[in-house]
């Protein structure tokens, strides 16, 4: 029988505003095993792992590394012990190369002396070891995502680790760089190592992994041999209820152009041009889909629209007037809503209430003003009524909002920008990381604003699915440019997304016709 | 009212009262230790309730509690606005300066109705206290200089300011040290019960207290400086114009802080005669720290303050404890009161309790 590399039992973790994301959950991995953990997002994969990591404390429960009972209190501490982490956010210096990012905390050399020599001859040893080729004088800000994961994965290997946890590796990949992590990771298990795989995505855990783990809502919901099961068993033990993820929708009667960008440049502090000559636009009454692997200029772009960026060079009219130049409030009051993709830094001020968190966006237009004061009473019907309309669970307008899980806060937020009378609205990434029922409901909600009020939606997201579902119009992405469009959804693969994509294939200006 | 919530504002309260007791054991102990086994039940005594022992001394409570409330709400808005400048205490000797010295310089005011003069020495001070505040918030939000420090080193800035001034111009030369001559009748805060110094400014006070609590709760303004001290990156998101907001914020705390100038300055002192730093705008921060920032529990705090401080003066005059020990209560008081992660642990386990409760309630 394999070795048992690592044993999590009874893992309980309760975070200090009351949320019980790890409910009693036991875990292992052996050796040469790449074993998943699957589950919903929310349901509580991330937490177990950072604990493991010893980045979070289990408030209850024992780690077996080895068979011996152990207790990690820090990342330095997992390391040592044998545990490496990829997270799903790489945590490398953009400014250094390869060789230094990986070496670094253990730099070779003389004393304070860094011998740069030295740390590239280690890092070609290790990569030539473990077949992972990147160029090691490169730097990290200039080499692709998928490289990046690599660098990720030698810094925990060279550190001699032997359980390797990927959070999500693939949720930033393509579809071809995604089979080449897999040749990788087949190759690292058979090396003897023990990987943890994480995602939620079926058909990835089906073709890679040995044995899975299945949690939700914080339990384990079902493990086994992935030999024995199938992806209907897998989605049975990850969903509750049978959510029909299927949005009915009838056809978009596209209007008039709301939002018209035409040839906009942005070039970063790095002097990187991330945005080149973008045009397109979006209409009312349609939701238009920005597709695209996550760092390709989706996020420039839209806080270039919204006016947090200003762009490099180039035009954006909306609603007929050239904004450019124009204040994030003067944007806001022409009629733009903004779901911005990190909820917790743009979307809501923690320390404060819903009420206030709702009335942020509409404070500047004088909407609840009475006088020199506010009026009270309107907002907080105005704030009932969004609680009610969009199910936010929490007792009032008074509680603060860090009270509320992360699904909730979307709510909030999607209910602050949908409720206002904003004809456009920017949905990046509003999906991500919440639970089922609150997806399913805000992919509703905005394919119902397009139909009922007429608005334009401009969705930005990395879930394809998502896309492919709720868009009229789905546009691909990639370095900063348009580089395909389609027009009509009905039978457009993943797979043939993520061509386009990742750059194999690329769409000429006529197969695209007009982006607008 | 979710159950984590309520938990939790329990224990903000649990932390201030704790605070303020262990405090007050804390000096207790020493005033103990200080006076030795003889002593040490009179000293006791005079702190725990020497300041409502006569009406003079529960005057000076209420002398103390006036500049106290307006400055800790001042305090509340640059603290909620998420800056910490504490030039309010320059503030407080240099906001008075140009109305005292327009008084003694001109004749404009003789003949006027005390009234109108008050109010006339009010806005001065406020325009002042908001035109020093400015300093520190254009270097902080125009040229990228910490707040907090500029503030420090300005405030002894003002304080030499303000002596100076006076003693170069209208200065009473038939006095010891440098103040101005007496105010006369019509330009002050009258005294209450008897010439003790309970003064009129405690209405000023009181009215301050509400206006702060209407700006700070009821108010666009007040909405915007919450949202920009709670998360900037939002508030610029919201549309908020976040350069004006943090500007507001501190112009509101140099505008009370002014105020609170006027009430202490024309009330508690027949002229002006401050030669030093008086510590009333340091006292402001701590009254705002234990508030939460909340400008509704300003007074409380503010008067708790007030009585500390006047139990130490008390204390000096009839024992030979030294008015400093105070000081070192308040030291304490910080301490507990803004360490967060005082009662952390018991906070945690109380949550996870409850937590554990819903969990099995779920279930059921």
């Amino acid at each position: 029988m394999a070795k048992e590399l690592l044993r999590m039992e009874g893992i309980t973790k309760i975070y200090p505003n009351g949320f019980m994301a790890n409910k009693n959950i036991t875990f292992s991995v052996m050796e040469n095993e790449i074993h998943a953990l699957i589950g919903e997002n929310g349901a509580g994969k991330t937490t177990l792992m950072k604990i493991l990591f010893g980045i979070e404390e289990c408030t209850e429960g024992k780690i077996y590394i080895n068979g011996e009972e152990t207790h990690i209190s820090n990342p330095l501490d997992a390391i040592a012990k044998g545990v490496g982490m990829v997270h799903q956010h790489f945590m490398l210096v953009p400014n250094l190369t390869v060789a230094e990012n990986i070496v670094l905390g253990m730099e070779p050399g003389p004393g304070p002396v860094f011998d740069k020599k030295k740390a590239i001859a280690m890092t070609r040893e290790v990569m030539e070891k473990y077949q992972l080729e990147v160029d090691p004088t490169m730097l990290v800000r200039d080499i692709s995502v998928g490289q990046k994961q690599k660098v990720e994965l030698l810094k925990a290997l060279i550190r001699g680790v032997k359980v390797l946890i990927l959070d999500e590796p693939t949720a930033v990949l393509t579809p071809q760089e995604t089979r080449e992590l897999f040749v990788q990771l087949k190759n690292l298990k058979s090396q003897g190592y023990g990987i943890i795989f994480i995602s939620h995505k079926l058909n990835e855990v089906m073709e890679l992994c040995d044995r899975c783990t299945v949690l939700r809502h914080g339990r384990v919901s079902g493990r086994g041999n992935i030999s024995e099961l199938d992806p209907a068993k897998l989605s049975k033990m990850m969903v509750e209820r049978e959510v029909d993820l299927n949005i009915e929708k009838d056809k978009a009667k596209a209007q008039d152009v709301i939002l018209h960008i035409e040839k906009i440049n942005y070039i970063d502090n790095y002097g990187k041009r991330v945005l080149k000559d973008l045009t397109f636009g979006v209409r009312a009454g349609e939701v238009v889909g920005i597709a695209g692997v996550e760092g390709n200029g989706q996020n420039e772009m839209s806080e270039i629209i919204s006016g947090i960026l200003k762009c490099t060079s180039g035009k954006i009219v909306f609603n007929g007037v050239e904004i450019q130049d124009k204040s994030i409030k003067e944007i806001r009051h022409l009629g733009l809503s903004h779901i911005s993709e990190d909820r917790i830094k743009y979307g809501i001020a923690n320390t404060l209430s819903v009420r206030d968190n709702i009335a942020s966006i509409y404070l500047s237009s004088g909407e609840f003003n009475k006088g020199p004061f506010l009026n009270v009473r309107k907002l907080n019907k105005f704030v009932d009524d969004c609680i009610k309309e969009f199910e936010i669970a929490c007792s009032g307008g008074q509680d603060k909002i860090r009270y509320l899980s992360g699904g909730n806060i979307q709510k909030v937020i999607v209910a602050r920008e949908l409720s206002g009378k904003s004809n456009f609205v920017i949905a990046n990434q509003p999906t991500r990381g919440i639970d089922v029922g609150t997806t399913d409901l805000i992919r509703r909600l905005l394919v119902k604003t397009t139909r009922e009020s007429n608005r334009g939606v401009l969705l930005i997201s990395s879930d394809l699915t998502e896309l492919l579902e709720v868009s009229d119009r789905l546009l691909v992405m990639k370095d900063g440019e348009i580089v395909a469009q389609f027009t009509d959804l009905e039978g457009v693969t993943e797979e043939e997304l993520g061509e386009y994509m990742l750059g194999v294939k690329r769409m000429s200006q006529e197969e695209m016709g007009d982006l607008f | 009212m979710r159950k984590e919530q309520k938990v939790d504002l329990f224990f903000e309260l649990l932390r201030v009262v704790l605070g303020i007791i262990i405090a007050y054991i804390v000096c207790l102990v020493i005033i103990i230790l200080l006076t030795g086994t003889e002593g040490w039940k009179d000293a006791v005594y005079n702190f725990a309730i020497g300041p409502y022992t006569s009406i003079r001394r529960f005057a000076q409570v209420i002398s103390r509690w006036a500049p106290y409330m307006l400055v800790g709400c001042g305090m509340c808005f640059v603290y909620a606005s998420g800056r910490f400048s504490v030039i309010s205490e320059g503030i407080i000797n240099i906001a008075p300066i140009p109305i005292v010295l327009f008084m003694f310089m001109t004749n404009t005011m003789t003949g006027l109705p005390k009234i109108i003069n008050l109010v006339i020495i009010m806005a001065a001070c406020m325009l002042t206290g908001g035109v020093v505040s400015m300093i520190p918030a254009y270097g902080r939000e125009k040229l990228g200089a910490n707040e907090t420090v500029t503030s420090i080193i300005l405030n002894i800035v003002c304080a030499y300011i303000g002596v100076s001034a006076i003693r170069n111009t209208i200065a009473n030369r038939a006095l010891s040290f440098v103040a101005s001559p007496r105010y006369p009748d019509n330009m002050r805060f009258a005294r209450y019960w008897g010439n003790t110094n309970a003064h009129q400014g405690i209405w000023v006070a009181v009215i301050g207290v509400i206006v702060a609590c209407i700006i700070f709760y009821r108010t666009k303004l007040g909405v915007e400086i919450r949202i920009y001290g709670s998360n900037p990156v939002f508030a610029k998101y919201s549309g908020i114009n976040v350069r004006i907001i943090p500007f507001m914020g501190q112009l509101l705390g140099g505008l009370f802080a002014g105020l609170a100038s006027c009430v202490e300055v024309f009330g508690a002192y027949d002229q002006y005669q401050l030669s030093m730093l008086t510590n009333i705008g340091m006292d402001g921060l701590l009254i705002a720290v234990m508030a939460r920032k909340q400008p509704i529990f300003v007074p409380l705090t503010a008067f708790v303050l007030a009585s500390i401080r006047t139990s130490a003066a008390v204390l000096n005059t009839n024992t030979n404890i030294p008015v400093e020990l105070v000081t070192m209560l308040q030291a304490v008081i910080i301490f507990f009161v803004a360490a967060e992660g005082f009662l952390g642990r018991l906070r945690k386990r109380t949550i996870i309790r409850i937590s554990k409760q819903q969990q099995a309630k779920e279930a059921r």
